[in-house]
């Protein structure tokens, strides 16, 4: 589905934009007989935020525990291989606990959240 | 499974991703109730009372009845249900069971693999007659005359509320060839019932745990039945309820052929899971290929289910720190090898009246008549028998597992085979070196090039051939109706044998005639010796899910020089022998490595003649002549031991003339001999025989004789029955002197018999010859006599 709005979501809903965010590159699962690499079909997306509010920090943690182990999301991000900045909704994701560092001031440094299960074909 | 050349495209295109899902079938209850009374030990009969669910009227022959204290208990076992009343149950006979503290009952609809026992009585009318019963108390009527059908319906199924199934009976046989009538039930579906042989698509929408029936019907009156179970569930993204188990884990889904199926390790980390041995585990799937999502692979005609196979018996394990529930799964042929079934023997006959009689046997009819009769295998699974057939006389089953029983007859009889596939159908093939022409009978469905494989295939090289000589025999059987039989034999490379080797010799074998016998054994020899055997563990980079284990799959290698470090050229047909699939979640990607065997073909092994049979006449058998050996005098003390009688030479003189002289000799050591007496010696031993019986009378004389055609007679006792001739041929005697060759040493031997009280005597007598040239020349001398006599009797 086409992302209307240029901005990252869960389920339709904005989350605070990340302070850097990255496609991560795929596990190369080996090599098949013509020498070409092997990859598997889903990709993961990384976000992080050197600041973060502890409100928007808990909207990452219950998208999460929302889903737990169990469901899914759509989630907004930029769309992988476009050529310009564009969002799309990328169904099916997981979401992966977020990795939080200390406290500062009342707000949380150095927050890693991880989506997988992102598939771009 | 073949497919077409798009999807087999479509199998190759990447990147992959392919997400697995794990059911473990739940069944509901059919009838929920008490005991009744008190039961006792060994009890088929089970009265019950105090239903708190369900109805007789819902259970069926064959479901599963759980035995407890309590109410959904299990503690004191399980057990098959054969019939039921508005009263009682009567289940399977059984010892396992602690009837008197059993108090509830709990009928699931379930079926599951059994052994079915034989009964046999003593026939109250003829007590020298025996009555055979099948399941306890199954009389024979006309079930081997009727035969049956091998039901087939599919695997077992699991997937998400709103898909679609697809059903139909392919593979499905009957042995008799008649007509047959199909009645499919869909428990839970929005198409209940079907009386067609393809009821084609059916959808469930409701979650749940359902069965599906098929019976068959035979316009001769036989029935068979199986069941399927279907387990619906809701999209885990969509609903918290009715969701698979989604908290597990698997590594690998190893199967082979000589392992006869499939196994693998399930750990589940939810909590509130009910699993029990023998229950039906599904893992369905959903693939992409590239960008499109589609299913493909497998025998069935649902390739949205990966593996269909069951919980083995004493593998479940829970671990309390972690939480975790961890066990096996393995195809129906591995549960079926921890059942031990009852010995079975079955005759061809061309009016089958008992239950040890079928007619016109071959192999399938024997499987299906072990299979229906002694195993409940037939509930549960597809079975499908490839390849030509035999007919065959006898069918010998020792006790043993049900899974051996199938699979030592294929082997012995057919070199052949009993493999489930993935999916659980099970397959009973004739060996794919076994068939006529193997890379003609196997055309290769799929070939394997560069880009299917990851790294480097590992071809392996045999430098030595491990087989010399092979040879295979057995009998061809014409059938029942026609009765004749004809033991073959065939060797290969021929009667000589090769080089470099071991030899391998199986018997017993079904066959055909001749020609296919030594068609075989050629094939067997070629493909047993063959120069680049196997393609070991080589790893794919998808899934290919197109191929499997059983049926027999021939793929094309395609190997360059290029692509391994040996520089080997292999392009020739291969087949599938093991395959191992590994998931990893993570990155939802599924793989096999897959190991191959060669096929070939080889030249026709040789005929080996059989000798043939003697003749036995007189209602006996003709003892051939025979001499006995001869036997030095040292003989050993047999029965009741020997007498020894020695005899000393004497020399005489004889004066012949013209025409025979015939002198009784008698003489003993001390008396010499003049001339014209012809008498040599005779005497006694002393004794007399004391003990009435037969005796062995062995005598050996070492003489000079120069005399031509002169004899010398033994006689024992004296005057009576003639011991033994040493007769001199005329033209070998020595005037000179030496011992004639007929002279030394020659054993006479008699068999005797004696009364008590007769003495041991032995004469000689000497008959002079007629054309003497030196009268004055004749004589013996050096007359050395030994005796002996054994008691034989």
């Amino acid at each position: 589905m086409q992302g209307y709005s240029g901005t990252y979501a869960f389920n339709g809903v904005n989350i605070m934009p990340p302070s850097e965010s990255k496609w991560n590159t795929r596990d190369n699962l080996g090599y098949d007989g013509s020498g070409h690499p092997i990859y598997p079909a889903i990709r993961s997306y990384e976000m992080s935020w050197e600041l973060i509010s502890t409100s928007d920090l808990q909207q990452l943690i219950n998208a999460q525990l929302a889903t737990a182990s169990t469901g899914t999301m759509v989630v907004d991000l930029p769309k992988w291989g476009d050529a310009g900045y564009l969002f799309y909704s990328y169904t099916g994701c997981i979401i992966n606990e977020p990795e939080v560092g200390a406290y500062f001031a009342g707000y949380s440094k150095d927050v890693h959240l991880v989506i997988t299960n992102v598939r771009t074909n | 499974m073949q497919l077409s050349g798009p999807n087999q495209e479509l199998i190759r295109t990447q990147p992959q991703q392919s997400e697995l899902f794990l059911s473990i079938f739940q069944p509901t209850t059919a009838l929920a109730c008490m005991v009744s009374g008190t039961v006792s030990k060994n009890s088929i009969t089970i009265p019950y009372k105090n239903v708190s669910s369900g109805s007789y009227l819902a259970v069926e022959p064959g479901m599963t009845l759980l035995v407890g204290s309590s109410a959904g208990g299990r503690e004191l076992g399980k057990i098959r249900v054969r019939s039921i009343t508005s009263s009682a149950i009567t289940v399977s006979e059984n010892s396992n069971i602690n009837w008197p503290l059993a108090t509830h009952l709990t009928v699931l609809r379930y079926w599951e693999v059994w052994p079915v026992y034989p009964r046999i009585i003593s026939d109250p009318n003829n007590i020298d007659n025996v009555i055979f019963y099948k399941d306890y108390d199954t009389a024979y009527t006309n079930q081997n005359t009727i035969l049956g059908t091998f039901p087939c319906a599919g695997s077992h199924l699991a997937g998400w509320a709103g898909d679609s199934f697809y059903f139909s009976n392919t593979g499905t046989l009957n042995l008799a060839g008649v007509a047959l009538t199909h009645d499919w039930a869909f428990e839970g579906a929005t198409v209940t019932g079907s009386t067609s042989a393809t009821p084609g698509s059916i959808t469930w929408n409701t979650p749940g745990h359902y069965v599906v029936r098929y019976k068959v019907t035979g316009a001769n009156g036989s029935v068979d039945t199986t069941y399927r179970y279907v387990s619906i569930y809701n999209r885990p993204e969509n609903s918290s309820s009715n969701i698979p188990i989604l908290k597990w884990n698997i590594d690998t889904v190893s199967g082979g052929r000589d392992e006869g199926g499939y196994s693998s390790t399930i750990a589940i980390k939810e909590e509130n899971i009910t699993i029990n041995e023998g229950d039906v585990v599904v893992l369905f799937s959903e693939n992409w290929y590239g960008t499109q999502k589609v299913n493909l692979g497998g025998n069935s005609q649902n390739p949205s289910i990966f593996f269909s196979g069951h919980i083995l018996n004493n593998s479940i394990r829970f671990d309390y720190k972690s939480k975790t529930t961890e066990f096996e799964v393995g195809s129906i042929t591995s549960l079926m090898q921890t059942m031990e079934g009852f010995s079975v023997s079955v005759e061809s006959k061309v009016n089958p009246s008992t239950w040890f009689e079928l007619l016109d046997m071959d192999g399938r009819r024997a499987l299906y008549h072990y299979l229906r009769w002694h195993t409940t295998v037939l509930y549960l699974a597809d079975f499908q028998f490839i390849g030509t057939d035999q007919k065959i006389q006898f069918f010998d089953s020792d006790r043993q597992s049900i899974y051996d029983a199938v699979d030592n007859y294929m082997r012995g009889t057919l070199e052949g085979k009993v493999t489930a596939d993935i999916q659980g159908k099970i397959w009973a093939e004739v060996g794919a070196w076994a068939t006529p022409n193997p890379t003609g009978s196997f055309p290769t469905q799929f070939s394997i090039t560069k880009r299917d494989w990851v790294g480097s295939p590992n071809i392996i090289e045999r430098l030595i051939q491990p087989v010399s000589y092979l040879e295979r025999g057995g009998v061809a059987y014409s059938g029942a109706f026609t009765g004749t039989f004809s033991a073959i034999i065939s060797s290969a490379p021929g009667t000589a044998p090769g080089f470099r080797g071991n030899e391998d010799k199986q018997e017993g074998m079904a066959l055909f005639d001749q020609a296919q016998l030594n068609i075989l054994t050629g094939n067997l020899f070629a493909n047993k010796n063959s120069k680049y055997p196997e393609i070991s563990s080589m790893n794919m980079n998808g899934n290919y899910r197109n191929l499997d284990i059983a049926p027999q799959m021939a793929v094309a290698q395609d190997i360059d020089p290029s692509d391994n470090n040996r520089g080997i050229s292999l392009h020739a047909p291969y087949l599938v022998d093991k395959i191992s699939w590994r998931y990893d979640s993570k990155n939802k990607v599924l793989r096999c490595e897959i190991s191959y065997i060669s096929l070939v073909n080889g030249d026709a092994g040789e005929t080996i003649t059989i000798p043939a049979v003697q003749t036995i006449s007189n209602n006996g058998f003709n003892i051939p002549n025979f001499r006995l050996p001869s036997i030095n005098p040292l003989i050993p003390s047999l029965g009741t031991g020997m007498r020894f009688w020695f005899g000393q030479y004497r020399r005489i003189y004889s004066q012949m003339s013209d025409g025979n002289q015939t002198y009784d000799m008698i003489g003993d050591s001390t008396r010499t001999t003049t001339q014209g007496d012809a008498s040599l010696f005779a005497g006694s031993s002393g004794g007399t025989i004391t003990s009435t019986g037969l005796y062995l009378l062995i005598a050996t004389l070492r003489i000079t004789l120069n005399q031509t055609s002169s004899k010398l007679t033994f006689t024992a006792p004296a005057g009576n029955s003639q011991l033994g001739t040493l007769e001199q041929v005329a033209g070998e005697n020595q005037y000179a002197g030496g011992i004639t060759a007929l002279a030394k040493g020659v054993p006479f031997t008699r068999l005797v018999y004696y009364q008590a009280g007769q003495p041991i005597q032995i004469s000689a007598s000497y008959t002079g010859g007629a054309h003497d040239p030196d009268p004055g020349a004749q004589s013996l001398e050096n007359m050395h006599l030994d005796v002996y006599l054994l008691k034989l009797t």
